[in-house]
């Protein structure tokens, strides 16, 4: 589980974890001991914490009640129950998602999906917060002007993980890039574009703030990056079952592209430069193995 | 929001020690049931149900979450304060982790 395997960082950044779900303390006991999991699982068996935190699955329960073939109903149920037919197993779990607090216990940032087969991984929420776990298996690599280490978020990927890949840059001394608003000056912005795969939907480059270069010469001033930045490619799974069939036949899914850029320094502008980048993440097929019982 | 019924009795009980307050508030909240009922309950019916929104529902940023006691796996009980690390923590809420 990607959390185990994180719990010590986290632990190690002040920060608490432990999972809700409804599931009865033996069940979690079972699962805990198969996994190897030592955060806290808490059991919530009659969902009565789920429910006054306000996030029950309500559709789960209308999908197996009265009004389960009203199309709403039907549509929502496929949404936030299940692709492959509710039940009644479905009723009393929460919409899933995760909470983000500070110490005392006030939100900070929330994570929830509105397609019930979509999850942000741990490693991409604290990526997304600007709090980075460790990367696992980074490339390094250098360019004239600058350093870059491009990770993923975590080293694997199912139906549904919300992830990204990471691209790390420190310009080198005295050599600034373009940031975004600079294009409308003419210039080239820094651009990180991957390939189109199937079943994997690509959001748009999170870009860091900026700071303004004051270009003397021509008394321009540009949105630029002059110290080390990350952009961010998000990346969603499809939960579609037909994603799913597709992943089985799958060990691992290479993602390919490339980062643009043209770099400058205080004097002149060096020629534009792609810099070809790869990110492989093992396929984990989803774990459907129930306690035993 | 999950309707105005659960609200106006929270709203109800909430004013129970304040001495005089408390019959007018008692009638109040009284009312307001009476009218979710005769009012709500029908419209409910007919109308067509409302969309889920995910990101309306729950502590919103901000917002303090509720507290709580629950067993861990091992049986020990948890509460909000013993999860919560000097930085805060992460809460996880997810379907089960038995199917």
């Amino acid at each position: 589980m990607e959390l185990q395997d994180r719990a010590e960082e986290l632990r190690g950044q002040g920060l608490g974890v432990a999972a809700i779900s409804y599931d009865s303390e033996e069940i979690l006991s079972d699962f805990a001991q198969r996994r190897g999991i030592s955060f806290p699982l808490l059991s919530d068996d009659d969902s009565a914490v789920i429910t006054e935190f306000g996030i029950l699955n309500t559709v789960a329960a209308e999908a197996v009640g009265p009004n389960k073939d009203d199309p709403d109903v039907v549509a929502d149920a496929r949404q936030y129950v299940s692709v492959f037919g509710a039940s009644q197993m479905i009723v009393g779990t929460p919409f899933p998602g995760t909470f983000m607090l500070d110490a005392q216990g006030r939100v900070t940032s929330r994570f929830f999906e509105e397609f019930y087969r979509e999850r942000n991984t741990t490693a991409n929420v604290m990526l997304k917060l600007g709090a980075g776990l460790s990367p696992i298996a980074a490339i390094e690599g250098s360019t004239a002007h600058m350093n870059i280490t491009a990770y993923p978020s975590n080293p694997n990927l199912t139906v549904g993980t919300k992830f990204s890949l990471a691209v790390d840059i420190e310009p080198n001394e005295g050599i600034h890039l373009y940031a975004p608003g600079a294009e409308a000056m003419g210039y080239r912005v820094i651009g990180l574009t991957i390939n189109p795969v199937p079943h994997i939907r690509f959001e748009p480059v999170e870009f860091p703030a900026s700071e303004i270069y004051h270009f003397e010469p021509l008394d321009e001033r540009v949105p630029v990056y002059q110290q080390p930045f990350t952009l961010l490619q998000e990346a969603v799974v499809s939960g579609e079952p037909e994603a799913e069939e597709a992943l089985k036949e799958l060990d691992a899914v290479t993602l390919s592209g490339t980062l643009n850029y043209q770099a400058c320094d205080d004097k002149l502008c060096f020629d534009p430069v792609a810099v070809p980048l790869s990110f492989t993440l093992d396929v984990e097929t989803l774990d459907r193995q129930r306690a035993n019982r | 929001m999950s309707g105005a019924g659960p609200d106006v009795i929270a709203g109800g009980t909430r004013m129970v020690g304040f001495g005089i307050m408390r019959q007018q508030c008692r009638k109040a909240a009284l009312y307001a049931i009476l009218a979710a009922v005769i009012l709500g309950f029908p419209t409910h019916a007919m109308q067509s149900r409302t969309p889920v929104n995910v990101a309306s529902l729950g502590p919103q940023v901000g917002e303090s979450v509720p507290n709580f006691t629950l067993p861990d796996q091992n049986g020990r009980e948890r509460t909000l304060e013993s999860i919560l690390g000097p930085n805060g923590a992460i809460l996880l809420f997810h379907r089960s982790a038995d199917w």
